[in-house]
Parts: C-alpha cells; sequence; structure tokens
C-alpha cells in the first residue's frame, strides 16, 4: 500500500510539474513591410486558451508587467518590437524581435539611378525596388530583390533641395549557401554641388565563415555618420568577390542582393 | 520549492487517501491538458522505459498496432530497425539490421496472419516481412511504368492495403507517383506524381497514404501532399476527388481511427528543421477539431481554416501517430535527438 501511495505522489507531482517542462512556443505576427512612411499596423496572435501575449517598442525584454497586447499595434517611428506568450502552466516562450524603420515621405529624393544593372532574374522594377519601402520575401525571384553577380552596387540619391543625413540603412540578404554574400565594402559619398564629394562613411563588413554558411538571414547594415546638410548621395556597395576555398562554388563570383535602402 | 511542492503534494495525496479520494479526482483537476474540445490529453513524454544503450533509435519514422496491443515503430538504425514495445513502453522483441531507409511501417491483417510492409527510401524497395522479420516479400522499384530513369529516383515512403488486399505505395521523397499493386506485386496503376501547389491531381512530397472507408459507401485513399499543407482524397482507381487544404501545417501520413484523421505535424513552419511541430486531428467531415501542442482550430465564416502553428514546445518534429484502442495517442519523431515516441493520454472527461 504504502509503495503504491508512492507512486501516486510521483504520479501527481509529475502531473502538475508537466507542463512546465514546456516552453511556449513564439507568438505569430503579420505586417506588411518593416519600412513605413507615416505608421504600420502590426497584429500579434497566440491561439492558446489562457495564454497572453506581453510586448515591449523599446527593445527591451517583456515581462509581465509589460502591456498586454490586446489589439493591432500601430507603429508610428522607428522601433524594435518584442513580444512574448505567456501562461501559467507553462515556460514563457522565447522573445519574437521584429524591427520596424520609418523613412517620412519628405525624405524621397527627387532622383536616383544606378550605375549598374542588375541581373535579368532579379532586376524587380530597377532603382525603384530599392526605395518603395518594400521588404523582399524569402522568393528571392519576388521582384523586391536586386540581385548583382559579382558587379558592384552604386546607388546615387538626388536632392533639389538640401537634406539633413546622418545615416543609412542597408536592407540586404545573407545566404552563403545560395551563393549569396555579404559585400566587401560599403562606401558612402555626399556632396553639396554635385561636383566635389566627401567620403562619409566607409564600411568593411567580415567574411562568413563556413559555419555560418547554412544561415539564411535577412540582414540590416546601419551606417552613421556626423549629420550633414547635402544634395547628393553616393552609395557603393562592393560585392565579396570571389566565393572562398570552403564553399561548393568556389572561384565563382558571389552574389549581392539588397531589397532597399533608406536615408536616416 | 519543488522539493516542498513534492512533500506538501504527497502529503495531501496520502490524507486524501485516507479519506477515500479516488484518484480520478486528481486527474479531474489537472489543469495541464494539451489539444481542444473533446480531444485533450495530458502528456507522458517519459511513456518509454527502454534503455538507449541497448535500444538505440535514430528518427522514429512510423508505428503500427498488432492484434495483441503491441506497439511497432520502425526506425532508420540499423542496430534494430523495428522495436517492439507492450503498452507500459518497455521493448520485448527487436528486429531488422538491413534497413538504413526504414520509413514507412503498415500492419495488414491477412486472414488472421499479421505482416508489416516496410518501405525503405534508401534501398528504394518495399519489404513484406511476417511478424518475425521475415521478407516474404519485395516490391523493387517500379521500372516497368516508364516513369522512373532509374532506382534512385523512386524513394517509397508509405504504402497502405486495400481490403482485397491490393498494395499501394508512394514515392513521397522520390517523384511523388502511388504505384497500385495486385497483393502478388503486379503493378496495376500508376497515379498522382509531383505538382505544384494547386495542381489537383498531382502530389508535393507525398508522405503518406491511408485506406478511408469512414464513408462506407465511398471508400477511397487520403494522401499526404506535406509541401502544400494538404490532404488529398483519391478514389481507389486513382481519380481526385478533393483537397482538404490544412494551412501551415506540413502534415505526415493520416491515420485514420474511428471516424477521425490524426496527423503528425512536422513542422508549421520552414524550415525543415524549425522544430514546430504539433498533432492535428480531423473529424469525420475532415474539419480540424483539436491540435495538440498547436493553436486553436479557427475557420472563419466561409469555412476557412486560419493557419495552425506550434503554441506549446512539447514536440520537434513529429512523424507519426499511432491511436491506440483508449484513443491515447503515440508521437513517434524525427531528428528530436534520438528520443523514444511520447505517449498523449486522452483524457475522457
Amino acid at each position: 500500500m504504502k509503495k503504491i501511495l508512492c507512486l501516486w505522489g510521483q504520479i501527481l507531482v509529475l502531473s502538475h510539474l508537466a507542463g512546465q517542462q514546456f516552453q511556449l512556443a513564439p507568438p505569430q505576427v503579420q505586417y506588411g513591410s518593416p519600412f513605413f512612411a507615416d505608421t504600420i499596423g502590426v497584429a500579434l496572435e497566440f491561439a492558446l486558451e489562457g495564454a497572453s501575449i506581453h510586448y515591449t517598442l523599446d527593445g527591451s525584454e517583456p515581462g509581465q508587467q509589460s502591456p498586454v497586447y490586446k489589439h493591432r499595434i500601430v507603429i508610428r517611428k522607428s522601433c524594435v518590437l518584442k513580444a512574448i506568450a505567456f501562461h501559467p502552466a507553462y515556460r514563457p516562450s522565447e522573445a519574437l524581435e521584429l524591427r520596424f524603420f520609418q523613412q517620412k515621405i519628405t525624405r524621397k529624393p527627387d532622383s536616383a539611378w544606378i550605375e549598374q544593372i542588375p541581373h535579368e532574374r532579379y532586376a524587380g522594377s530597377g532603382v525603384a525596388t530599392l526605395l518603395d519601402r518594400k521588404k523582399g520575401s524569402a522568393n528571392y525571384g519576388d521582384g523586391h530583390w536586386l540581385g548583382f553577380d559579382g558587379k558592384p552596387l552604386v546607388l546615387h540619391l538626388f536632392w533639389q533641395k538640401k537634406i539633413k543625413t546622418k545615416g543609412l540603412l542597408i536592407s540586404r540578404l545573407n545566404d552563403p549557401a545560395a551563393w549569396i554574400f555579404p559585400p566587401r565594402k560599403i562606401l558612402v559619398k555626399g556632396s553639396k554641388d554635385g561636383l566635389v564629394y566627401d567620403i562619409l562613411m566607409e564600411k568593411v563588413l567580415p567574411a562568413p565563415s563556413d559555419a555560418q554558411s547554412v544561415l539564411s538571414q535577412q540582414q540590416y547594415d546601419e551606417l552613421k555618420w556626423p549629420a550633414r546638410k547635402l544634395r547628393y548621395l553616393q552609395i557603393e556597395i562592393q560585392p565579396f568577390g570571389n566565393l572562398p576555398d570552403w564553399h561548393p562554388g568556389k572561384g565563382s563570383p558571389a552574389w549581392l542582393f539588397v531589397d532597399e535602402i533608406l536615408t536616416r | 520549492m519543488q522539493r516542498r511542492q513534492f512533500i506538501l503534494q504527497s502529503a495531501a495525496l496520502t490524507a486524501g487517501f485516507g479519506l477515500g479520494a479516488k484518484p480520478l479526482n486528481i486527474y479531474q483537476n489537472d489543469p495541464i491538458l494539451v489539444g481542444h474540445g473533446e480531444f485533450r490529453y495530458k502528456v507522458d513524454a517519459n511513456w518509454c522505459r527502454a534503455a538507449p544503450a541497448q535500444y538505440p533509435v535514430k528518427d522514429c519514422h512510423e508505428m503500427a498496432l498488432d492484434k495483441q496491443g503491441r506497439i511497432i515503430l520502425c526506425t532508420n538504425e540499423t542496430k534494430n530497425n523495428i522495436l517492439i514495445f507492450n503498452k507500459d513502453g518497455l521493448v520485448i522483441d527487436a528486429f531488422g539490421t538491413e534497413y538504413p531507409g526504414a520509413h514507412g511501417l503498415t500492419l495488414h491483417d491477412e486472414g488472421g496472419t499479421e505482416f508489416l510492409y516496410l518501405t525503405d527510401y534508401e534501398r528504394h524497395e518495399v519489404f513484406k516481412l511476417d511478424m518475425k522479420g521475415r521478407v516474404v516479400q519485395v516490391f523493387p522499384w517500379p521500372a516497368e511504368t516508364g516513369k522512373y530513369a532509374q532506382k534512385e529516383d523512386y524513394r517509397p515512403t508509405e504504402t497502405c492495403i486495400a481490403p482485397n488486399g491490393d498494395v499501394y505505395v508512394i514515392d513521397g521523397y522520390g517523384m511523388d507517383y502511388v504505384i497500385h499493386y495486385s497483393p502478388e506485386g503486379k503493378i496495376k496503376n500508376i497515379f498522382g506524381g509531383k505538382g505544384k501547389a494547386g495542381e489537383a491531381g498531382k502530389l508535393n512530397n507525398a508522405h503518406g497514404i491511408a485506406f478511408d472507408a469512414r464513408n462506407p459507401a465511398s471508400p477511397g485513399l487520403l494522401i499526404t501532399s506535406r509541401a502544400e499543407n494538404a490532404l488529398k482524397r483519391f478514389s481507389l482507381d486513382g481519380t481526385f476527388l478533393e483537397s482538404i487544404p490544412l494551412p501551415g501545417a506540413y502534415i505526415c501520413r493520416p491515420v485514420v481511427h474511428g471516424q477521425n484523421v490524426y496527423f503528425a505535424v512536422l513542422i508549421s513552419k520552414l524550415p525543415w528543421d524549425s522544430g514546430s511541430g504539433f498533432v492535428c486531428i480531423l473529424d469525420k467531415n475532415n474539419r480540424v477539431v483539436s491540435n495538440p501542442g498547436g493553436s486553436a482550430p479557427q475557420y472563419n465564416g466561409e469555412g476557412l481554416l486560419s493557419p495552425m502553428y506550434q503554441t506549446i514546445q512539447i514536440f520537434k518534429h513529429p512523424h507519426d501517430v499511432l491511436i491506440d484502442p483508449d484513443e491515447n495517442i503515440y508521437v513517434a519523431q524525427w531528428n528530436a535527438g534520438g528520443v523514444y515516441p511520447m505517449r498523449l493520454e486522452r483524457s475522457h472527461l
């Protein structure tokens, strides 16, 4: 009898702790594009009875004291959204983390052009694709990506009236398994008159190692410089060059994929 | 804290027994049931009590239940491709060392004698075994259909056996054809084949097949189109009947039990190793009624099902379900660190 009781005790404890052994999955999210002009709506969902979603918009880790998600969040400025699912019987989820970037319509350049045309299969709508506030999907041929096979992406932006600039966001892809590599170098030059250009920023990117090659990632490069008023901006994104020795396609040129470039 | 809880609960329990409380009361108060509607379960992750050193597993691919109530598991671990468990989770028999691509396991009762149909996608063949593991029939790659240039293109994942003994083999890791054999192994028909999402009579990652006689007036075949997140219905002669969309669910084989169809959902988002699986249950009208470990099924006014997803990380990559006569579910997993099947105990409250 004692033995049976002991066994039942164990079953009881197991049954009460059973839930705690499991962690929740992160909440689901729906939104249009991480790039927006005025506002953007973000819907979160987690269809589990008794669960709640807590979120923050300042990049901090949400806790149960953070706001509870009730209805669509309206985002009005660039931010980092983090959301975690909670339930009394389970361990909280990992944080869902998303970045949103605002670019007001007033920043839209009066003209823009790229020096080299992208590969015909990944040509989108040319330079407009880089400025349309649309995010490319996991289907690289969706028309929202510009793909360059071994050529640099050199973007020229022009504003009639001087505009204050202090940085740049480049949204691109990193998928070494698909021969898509980070750029070797990003060089940004600015000018007031279109004749004399100053170097505003130069960034050399690390080459991906073999171990990172399995990851397909949407990547953001954020560049900053001391604020300058200017009318011309030249953004030169140098390709990686030939694929390294560890890569199955070694010796062939790596691809460069960019879907959006925002000035800040 | 946990230690204290343990002591307190043990004490309460002892007292409870003293007062003549029934164990069932404890169970009724257990808040941690997973699933929805009438299909709710208590998770028993440690149902299986085999010793991994003695009976190792790699991917646990499929399971079958024999008439003695034994649970038969197939794994691509060639130390023991077939493990047979009693209902207490102990291994009572093990055999099979030559099936590196052991994947589909179907049991068929042939006039009182049971046989196992085992597909091997690496050997590109299907084997009929007796219950001791002796090969009694081989279904080689279907060269004579003219659809295949070489046997390597044929990677069978599953079988089902119609009441007349005809065997249907599905080439889910190859070209997605369904090959229909007579019991003797003569090819009678080939249909399906790889297609894009939305192509009616085509399949995309035809991972599983089941004979479905829930409606006795029109028995048919249920076939998985996994990459398409859909279950398709065909007649026994290979005519496409309908597609049942299961958005978000990368379903493995359909398992018909009573009026329900059960699935292991391998993942609910790409990539294939995202660890986002759950279990899905359909009613007799092929509507989702419960998703243990997944989101509550939600149909809109037009009868369209919202995308389903994992909510509780109970499973990583469920690959097959087996339903016992008490409607408990056993869940075998692919690429889950060599774990044995888990058990979901049905709550009949």
